[in-house]
């Protein structure tokens, strides 16, 4: 590709990154912003009870906000090489346990249905980031299914690699845009063309660039109106075979 | 509270439940009648039927382009009496232009402070 037309494509994709940064700090900052001069200047005729219902409002947007800075610094510290994986023996059952259970405050633990295959090997993984590729995953599949509908998590053991499946009945993706999910331009072109949904869309590159920092690898399986699949893999870790 | 013919009526259109229940609510305080939703598809069938005089407008809503809804309530001979302020999180200038152009009577870009919603609000039913 010629490089001035790299260059260009390169400041287009800083400046895509800027404007759907400043676009989703503001929506939970509105919400910090907004329901604390409420209390300010309202205080008088707020009852108690709403007071704390607004704290609560408060609390949840920062918490939005940390998230979001969060991703942003990953995507930056992944793109320097200057992640490093705390690497443990573990089960992939534990992870996946703690990674729906922390689904419980939002109340739609119910929805998650956990399946393991017998005999799963201990995986060698950084508990944390894998814990966090899978909760972003069933984020996903629950902001992107009805209400109610199941969203089914499951880890076996195919040629020799633990693979993790997360599956939704969703509206599913569409073939052409299957390949590309993966990718951070992608999404964010999407999010630039007034798609809804929470997040930078940076959520699926960040599970790439972890998934493929641990040696595995990471694909999705949908269509149109068939749900979707999204599946992980970690290699297992046979006694003494990995320091 | 209770809509009487001297309360205007300010319809809420905004998918973020937690900025809806906000501006919602300093709206009440503020003396209006208000009605909210989620979603764009009916905004302009209950601007019509609820007599409203103003609508609050998101530019992001779920499979629905704000600026779409704009121009409908701003070309339909029923809807182009009613006052729009569009609640944006873009703070680009040439979306506040374009918004105004269009006939907005304001662009309010996230975060505002309460006094700065209820400020713009009652500015714009005055117009």
């Amino acid at each position: 590709m010629d490089e001035e037309v790299q260059d260009r494509e390169l400041d287009q994709l800083k400046t895509n990154l800027l404007s759907t940064v400043s676009h989703e700090l503001r929506t939970p900052l509105a919400a910090i912003k907004g329901y604390s001069t409420l209390l300010l200047d309202y205080d008088a005729r707020i009852k108690k009870d709403e007071k704390r219902e607004y704290l609560e409002e408060i609390d949840r947007a920062t918490d939005r906000l940390a998230h979001l800075l969060e991703s942003i610094l990953d995507v930056s510290r992944l793109d320097a090489g200057m992640v490093k994986l705390d690497r443990e023996e573990c089960s992939i059952e534990a992870i996946l346990s703690e990674s729906a259970d922390s689904f419980t405050p939002q109340g739609v633990r119910g929805r998650i249905v956990l399946q393991y295959d017998l005999g799963l090997p201990l995986v060698y993984v950084d508990r944390r980031r894998i814990r966090q590729v899978t909760n972003h995953m069933i984020e996903n599949a629950l902001k992107y299914s009805s209400l109610g509908s199941p969203i089914m998590v499951r880890a076996s053991i195919v040629d020799g690699a633990v693979t993790v499946s997360i599956a939704d009945k969703g509206n599913g993706i569409p073939l052409q845009d299957l390949n590309a999910i993966f990718s951070r331009m992608h999404r964010m072109e999407q999010r630039l063309t007034n798609q809804p949904g929470a997040g930078l869309g940076l959520g699926l590159a960040l599970c790439k660039s972890l998934v493929e920092l641990h040696g595995g690898y990471i694909w999705a399986e949908s269509g149109e109106g068939r749900g979707s699949t999204f599946f992980f893999t970690v290699p297992a870790n046979p006694p003494g075979d990995q320091a | 509270m209770s809509q009487t013919a001297a309360t205007p009526t300010v319809l809420i259109v905004e998918d973020d439940a937690s900025i809806r229940a906000f501006a919602s609510k300093v709206l009440e305080l503020e003396g209006y009648h208000v009605l909210s939703t989620g979603s764009g598809d009916d905004c302009l069938s209950l601007t019509k039927q609820a007599r409203v005089a103003l609508v609050l407008l998101d530019l992001r809503l779920p499979g629905c382009d704000g600026w779409g809804l704009l121009s409908d309530i701003k070309s339909d001979p029923q809807t182009a009496g009613v006052a729009v302020i569009v609640f944006s999180a873009s703070a680009a200038e040439p979306h506040r232009d374009k918004a105004l152009l269009m006939g907005a009577a304001d662009y309010l870009c996230k975060p505002v402070a309460v006094g700065d919603l209820a400020g713009a609000v009652a500015k714009a039913l005055k117009k």
